[in-house]
């Protein structure tokens, strides 16, 4: 199951990256290249890297959460599938994100539930006016280490057409269709094409002619920047704050790309994986699933970049389940009024979503870095909903799995239970500074949730 | 009054840039800086509300959060205007008193509203706020449709872009609509990709004649006309024509079989050959090209040659023979009338080919001052590039381009046809693309009005010193984009242009819904969000389940579903061509069907895929667009009906009503659908919930409007039975329930079916409908959601409309010439584009 090329496996090295650049562009000397040498041979440990996976709509607890506690723990029905993974993996119970309860500001728990996930931050309640949120815990790990990969982040999502009309009770659907956050104000939006996923971290065309082709786009991008910023000023001058703003998101986007082709120089070519390029959204949701998880293990494994989201769908979705025979959408059936045959439907979508971490588990686990390490071992992986119990939308004893880490000592095969209503802020935090990053605090956090 | 003001020009200004000094201090307070907040005399308020609310919002009394004397003392703090804006909200909507409480007199209410307005919300008709509209860049949508105008290219931005988000409901609020550096790459290599796409970046090409398969004649060039040939005998085809420009051409001949889906083992040789008359006038055949058409080899292909015309008319012709051995028994054999046919389908003529004429065989509206003569020098090339760009820009960026942008890009053009191996049309393709990736292409930036024009505003035109007119340029685009979805056309940048478009508004937006395909796409941005026909394709359905496993898939087709999606945009349209009342939406007597949907709702004698209209019978069960099957289906779970989500629906999008504040916490439903329960109806089970009082707040809103609806399935079907699921697994199979479709509104009128309900929407509710889908439009034209300070807005439009039935050009007229709509605040001294 590993679409990777083995025989290709050291490509995946920084060291290579240089080695492919000095012989294809065969650049001078320059003071940055050296410097990224030097860490390259100074630092044996491989780069950590941070995944999120979000599940919607929260779980059927009963049959979701572990039997027992510590190490002594048994897998229950709805995550039987991860039990070949289990000492790579913890299940963490007791988290809460205070910041998605109602407050003062009535319905619209599952705007609040996807829109806190990764912020720990309360969305102010607005159709559109004033969006407000924080800096997702993502981001706040890209901002600080972003520059020394190709891309800063990954965002990724599974729902490939969005319904029309208002979103949930008055949230503008910026908070139930993203969970990235770069500012308080600004979302950072998923891709659900996988074709152009792909495509973009590692160029158009078969495997063979991509790195060049990767080369071509960023020589035309480079053509126009100029004339762009230009423009860009010459419209600032005219405009109110309100709209600086906004071009400012697009002055945001011209740097990136400054910077994406200023790391070209320094990195060389892009790694060209020996995998076809997706063909778009599929129909099954389950391949639509796996591809962008094959792709986002690919972005991660040649260290494209080390930070990375994937939102399975938006919290109250309503998708129904060809794949495993439930026809009903899957939100109308997380109010399940505690009816026996609708909980049994939704332990049948839990085990569904389950089956697709296992495999991004074990694409991770094939995926081999030079090292010796797994990419699994070197990511910090964490998997869960920001609802509990669909049915009374409460956002404590959220449904959360940690998986990877071994390289950092993160033991797996236990059942992690917290006091209740822990903050999941305070596991944020965590791994924000175990991606190397200083905060002091991150949301609502009260400390760091240890993982030894 | 307008008038006035504008004499007072001048002096209105210094005003203006005072008070917008004085407003950055409380900036930050937006709209809530205006309206008066605090300290209100509590006695007053008793006089005015105190026999109708003090029962539950005074004397001690804050049901539902709300009690006067706390606003009074200001004690909601900022929650305070909030407060006053639902009072408003629900006094106006008849929700409040509630309808078993003694009800107050219209005049009344209307007095109450009158004083929000005026002492709460300071609105003055006078000195209407325009709102600030944030910078809309152009959504997925919008791009494509501007793409389409400019280039005739499909960009499929829907497809290759990330979902934009929305507000209110709309994918055009500006301040949403955010730029991500992913969407930033994607608009760069899309530009790159259309302008390549869009124009022959090869350069001219020789001429292209094209005649079709019916030039050619049977036998001899005198012969009968015959494209098509069976495979029984041998024949020829003539073709003679008369080709202008003498000169060396290149022909093709395209053939095809006919049922070439089919096994037969059925071949021909072919061949094409020329007539060429010597000098000697005699005939001399030369033998061009030949191939084999052979239904299991090849059933497709182009015979080709060299030919040399002199100004004598070209004869070619194609012989066929054919070489299957037992032709005729196949195709004796065979009863349907003849599928095998060798067709030729269509003939070129390529030349002359020396390179004296040549054409752009595509993109000729962007090329439109064709390709350069041979000889051109650079500064023929320049000019013709300028040209070029100086249309094609002015169109993209939706005004004229400033003449140091116009040579700045016409230099990156020279400078990129000067690299080696590249030419004229590379030059143009560089710059075509820094246009489509421009901000000034992908944001619709605005100016206001130049203070030399202001006079030229029409009286009729309401004008406020709160806000600057935008110019003519900007109201174009305005007015483009929301009735089109696209950019403005060249008449519309013309009278643009001219300063006029104020004075010619009327004229132009009858012009422009009289376009029909244009039209389409703004209806279907507006009724795909609004009614949410958008989603009719996408939403998941099981049919089996929604039809007790007493149906399958197939009772539902894409067709059926691709119908209730024109069904109701057709309906839309309708009203607005022939200038409808917009009530008609709520209860016509006719909709829009086809032949599949006709079949669907189980209506006779409509035949053809067309939409057509149909007048519906008396006894019908079909009445507006509550019966339309898209609204049916958008507003259903997949494997069943959802009479909440149908009765929010209405409530949000007919009628406007305001969601009463939500309990502190949802609670968990204790009771579950066990013993007596599950033999219930679905309206049981509401009842059941509706008891607790915690649910019964919202529900008793939702509720009666969408058990109204429940005579119809999750796909739109009539029916007067609730369907009861087979046995399964044991558990006991569920009987058939009767539907019951009575119900209340909220605001004590009681019906007997949905037919009664959509009257007494379109009637007794007119006034709430008007209003809700006025601020519907609203919000979907100016981009932004509304505050209460565009309540004055808001009953000016719905006074126009009441003077008029109602009618769908009216509303769109008066919302178009509309403050907000035609203006921008006013802001600290802005540099003009150049």
């Amino acid at each position: 199951m590993n679409h990777y090329d083995n025989s290709n496996r050291n490509s995946v090295s920084r060291r290579r990256f240089l080695r492919a650049s000095g012989l294809s562009l065969a650049l001078p000397l320059l003071p940055s290249l050296m410097k990224s040498a030097g860490a390259a041979e100074s630092v044996a440990s491989e780069p950590m890297r941070l995944c999120y996976v979000y599940v919607p709509n929260g779980v059927n607890m009963t049959h979701w959460r572990p039997d027992g506690e510590g190490d002594g723990f048994n897998f229950n029905r709805s995550t039987k599938s991860l039990e070949p993974h289990r000492d790579s993996l913890r299940f963490i119970t007791g988290l809460e994100h205070r910041e998605a309860y109602i407050h003062n500001d009535g319905a619209g728990d599952h705007a609040r539930a996807g829109a806190t996930f990764l912020t720990a931050a309360r969305p102010h309640k607005t159709s559109g006016t004033d969006i407000h949120v924080g800096v997702s815990a993502d981001q706040t790990v890209a901002q600080a280490i972003g520059a020394q990969t190709r891309l800063p982040s990954l965002e990724l999502s599974c729902d490939g057409v969005r319904s029309s009309g208002e979103c949930d009770s008055g949230y503008s659907c910026a908070y139930q269709f993203n969970i990235a956050w770069a500012d308080e104000r600004t979302p950072v939006a998923p891709e659900s094409n996988p074709r152009s996923v792909f495509e973009r971290l590692f160029g158009d065309g078969s495997h063979g002619e991509r790195q060049s082709n990767y080369a071509r786009r960023q020589t035309r991008q480079e053509s126009v920047i100029d004339f762009l910023r230009e423009e860009t000023n010459l419209l600032n001058r005219q405009m109110g704050v309100d709209d600086r703003r906004k071009l400012d998101e697009y002055l945001t986007g011209i740097r990136e790309i400054e910077n994406r082709i200023e790391k070209a120089e320094k990195f060389g070519p892009p790694v060209d994986p020996n995998y076809p390029t997706p063909s778009g959204i599929p129909e099954s949701y389950r391949e639509h699933m796996r591809l962008m998880m094959d792709v986002m293990s690919l972005a991660l494994v040649t260290d494209t970049t080390r930070v990375s989201t994937l939102m399975l769908a938006h919290d109250g979705s309503n998708r129904s389940f060809n794949e495993i025979n439930v026809g009903d959408g899957h939100h109308d059936l997380s109010h399940h009024k505690k009816d026996e045959e609708r909980l049994e439907k939704i332990a049948l979508i839990d085990t569904f979503y389950c089956e697709q971490l296992a495999y991004l588990l074990d694409t991770m686990q094939s995926h081999k870095l030079d090292s010796g390490t797994s990419l699994l071992d070197n990511t910090l992986l964490v998997y869960g909903s920001g609802i509990s119990d669909g049915d009374r939308h409460n956002h404590d004893d959220l449904p959360v799995i940690f998986a990877g880490g071994a390289s950092q000592g993160i033991k797996g095969g236990i059942h992690q239970r917290l006091a209740d209503k822990t903050p999941m802020a305070n596991l944020h935090l965590e791994l924000i500074e175990r991606m190397g990053v200083k905060r002091d605090r991150f949301g609502d956090s009260t400390a760091k949730l240890s993982l030894v | 009054m307008t008038q006035t003001l504008r004499r007072l020009a001048p002096s209105v200004c210094v005003f203006v840039v005072f008070a917008s000094w004085l407003g950055q201090s409380h900036a930050d307070s937006g709209f809530e800086g205006e309206a008066s907040t605090s300290h209100i005399d509590i006695e007053s308020l008793r006089q005015r509300f105190g026999d109708h609310c003090f029962g539950c919002h005074g004397d001690g009394g804050e049901e539902g959060g709300l009690s006067f004397e706390k606003l009074a003392e200001g004690g909601y703090g900022e929650e305070t205007i909030s407060r006053w804006e639902s009072i408003w909200k629900n006094v106006r909507a008849e929700t409040m008193p509630p309808p078993d409480e003694e009800q107050p007199e219209l005049a009344d209410r209307q007095k109450w509203v009158d004083w929000i307005q005026r002492d709460i919300f300071r609105l003055d008709v006078n000195k209407v706020d325009p709102g600030k509209v944030v910078l809309r860049r152009l959504n997925r949508s919008e791009y494509t449709e501007t793409i389409r105008q400019l280039t005739d290219i499909d960009a499929n931005a829907s497809e290759n872009f990330p979902a934009d988000d929305t507000g209110y409901g709309f994918d055009t609020i500006g301040e949403v609509l955010h730029i991500s550096p992913v969407l930033l790459e994607k608009y760069l290599a899309s530009a790159d990709k259309i302008v390549t796409e869009a124009i022959p970046i090869s350069g001219p090409t020789p001429p292209r004649q094209k005649v079709w398969g019916d030039h050619f004649h049977l036998d001899a060039i005198d012969g009968p006309r015959n494209e098509g040939l069976k495979f029984v005998d041998a024949h020829d085809l003539h073709i003679q024509e008369t080709i202008k420009n003498p000169g060396a051409y290149d022909v093709e001949v395209n053939w095809e079989l006919d049922g070439a889906w089919t096994n037969t083992d059925q071949a021909a040789n072919v061949k094409l050959r020329w007539h060429r008359l010597g000098d000697d006038q005699k005939e001399e055949i030369v033998e061009l090209d030949s191939a084999e058409a052979s239904f299991i080899k090849q059933t497709e292909g182009t015979l080709s040659g060299k030919v040399s015309i002199n100004d004598k008319p070209l004869h070619l012709s194609v012989s066929f023979e054919p070489t299957s051995i037992d032709t005729k028994s196949k195709q004796l054999d065979n009863s349907n009338p003849a599928p095998y046919t060798f067709r030729l389908t269509h003939t070129e003529f390529v030349g002359p080919t020396d390179g004296k004429f040549v054409e752009y065989r595509s993109g000729t509206k962007i090329l439109f001052n064709g390709p350069p003569p041979q000889d051109a020098g650079e500064d023929v090339l320049d000019e013709m590039t300028a040209q070029v760009l100086d249309r094609f820009a002015t169109k993209a960026f939706r005004r004229p381009i400033d003449a140091p942008t116009l040579a700045r890009l016409t230099q990156i053009a020279k400078e990129a046809r000067s690299q080696p191996g590249m030419r004229y049309e590379n030059g143009v393709a560089t710059a075509l693309k820094l246009i489509l990736a421009s901000p000034r292409f992908l944001f619709r930036a605005e100016q206001p009005l130049g203070a030399d024009q202001l006079a030229s505003i029409p009286v009729e035109f309401p004008t406020s010193p709160l806000g600057d007119p935008i110019d003519d340029y900007s109201l174009a685009s305005r007015v483009s984009y929301f009735l089109w979805g696209g950019p403005p056309d060249e008449q519309l940048m013309r009278v643009a242009g001219e300063g006029k478009l104020r004075e010619q508004l009327d004229e132009q937006i009858s012009r422009m819904i009289g376009e029909e395909w244009r039209t389409r796409v703004g209806v279907g941005n507006f009724v795909g969000q609004w009614l949410r026909t958008r989603d009719v394709h996408s939403v998941p359905i099981d049919v089996r389940r929604v039809l007790a496993f007493r149906g399958s898939d197939s009772d539902f087709p894409w067709q059926v579903r691709e119908a209730m999606k024109q069904e109701t945009e057709t309906m839309f349209r309708y009203l607005l061509e022939e200038n409808r009342p917009i009530a008609e939406l709520l209860n016509a007597d006719y909709t829009f069907l086809n032949k599949h949907l006709a079949k669907f709702y189980g209506i006779e004698g409509v035949k053809g895929d067309e939409m057509r209209k149909v007048s519906l019978p008396a006894d019908s069960h079909r009445r507006g667009i509550l019966t339309h099957g898209s609204v049916l289906l958008v507003t259903s779970n997949p494997t069943r009906t959802s009479p909440v989500k149908r009765g929010l629906f209405i409530l949000q999008n007919l009628l406007g009503t305001p969601s009463p504040p939500a309990p502190p916490n949802v609670p968990a439903l204790e009771e579950s659908k066990k013993g007596d329960m599950a033999q219930a109806s679905l309206r049981q089970i509401l009842e059941q919930h509706r008891r607790d009082p915690m649910c019964a707040s919202c529900h008793n809103r939702m509720d009666p409007l969408g058990l109204a609806l429940e005579n119809y399935n999750a796909i739109g079907q009539y029916r007067d039975q609730e369907l009861g699921m087979p046995e399964h697994r044991g558990r006991p199979a569920e009987p058939d329930k009767p539907i019951d479709p009575t119900g209340v509104l909220m605001t004590g009128e009681k019906f007997s079916s949905v037919v009664e309900l959509a009257d007494i929407l379109a009637n007794q509710r007119k006034d709430d409908f008007y209003r809700c889908m006025t601020e519907k439009m609203l919000v979907f034209a100016l981009g932004r959601g509304l505050t209460y300070s565009d309540a004055t807005t808001v009953d000016q439009i719905i006074a126009e409309l009441k003077a008029d039935d109602g009618r769908m050009q009216t509303l769109i007229k008066a919302i178009v010439r509309s403050v907000p709509f035609t203006h921008q605040p006013k802001t600290e001294s802005i540099a003009r584009l150049p």
